[in-house]
């Protein structure tokens, strides 16, 4: 998985993901991830490249956005394609993780303390 | 891992479906590699199947949930910790059958793990069950000579 990180204005740090984000892609992102989650409060993640997400890749996002959360910042998701907004829907991350259309409401979301 | 691949073979066991079947199928070892290789196996043995996109989905997600599950659920002890993996492929619909010698356990009717309401309070993991029964059209599960069969269906549409 491939994974291309900005920082935009505002302070918020853009993630792209591009690829699965299954058990290898996991694996491939976590450290670099986690290193983001410890350094950055206001993170914005754009889904739209991701073509898989399973249960492993939840795990991936969750424990980050708790670690940035930890810190008093926040982490949103958005641009998710429809299986994969199936996927953070049924399995409740949604309620958790805000899941916002666009770049704009991601950034707003996580500008709002 | 073990492949496996038959064609035009209407076996009739309990897959559901109509019609000649083409199959594949593979064992895990019950290791993490396996298990991070299924993806790409999943996707090879897909190939040429010209599955719609959502089916794709639906089918790797399950099977890749089932056989974490089986994997990272079954009993330590267990003298035999492959578990199999075998893909039917119809006209009308795709199954997929996960077996293993772990613990019974029917991914059907167990409990589903408490979410929690925010960051602080919900585990990282416990998922995948939510997926299972979301994702799969069938979900059919026995128990016989102390393995665990999951029979999943998807319906082609």
């Amino acid at each position: 998985m491939h994974m291309q990180v900005d920082d935009i204005d505002g302070g918020v740090t853009l993630v792209k993901l591009d690829g699965a984000l299954d058990l290898a892609g996991a694996d491939s992102i976590d450290l670099r991830m986690s290193t983001l989650a410890e350094s950055r409060k206001r993170i914005v993640l754009d889904l739209e490249k991701v073509t898989y997400l399973a249960s492993i890749g939840l795990r991936t996002l969750i424990s980050n956005a708790r670690t940035v959360k930890g810190r008093g910042g926040r982490l949103a998701v958005f641009n998710s394609p429809v299986n994969v907004t199936k996927v953070l829907r049924t399995s409740g991350v949604d309620q958790i993780i805000p899941l916002c259309g666009t770049m704009h409401d991601a950034v707003t979301t996580v500008a709002t303390p | 891992m073990r492949h496996h691949a038959r064609r035009g073979d209407d076996g009739g066991d309990a897959l559901s479906g109509t019609g000649p079947a083409d199959r594949v199928s593979t064992v895990l070892d019950g290791s993490r590699a396996a298990l991070a290789g299924l993806g790409a196996w999943i996707e090879a043995a897909t190939a040429g199947h010209a599955l719609p996109p959502d089916l794709q989905f639906a089918l790797r997600l399950c099977v890749e949930e089932a056989a974490t599950n089986a994997i990272a659920h079954g009993e330590p002890a267990t003298a035999d910790p492959a578990v199999a993996i075998r893909i039917a492929f119809r006209a009308d619909a795709v199954t997929a059958e996960i077996e293993d010698a772990g613990g019974p356990f029917d991914p059907a009717t167990a409990p589903l793990p408490q979410l929690g309401t925010s960051l602080d309070d919900t585990p990282d993991g416990g998922r995948g069950l939510r997926l299972l029964r979301s994702f799969a059209d069938s979900l059919d599960y026995e128990r016989r000579n102390g393995r665990n069969r999951l029979i999943m269906g998807f319906r082609r549409r």
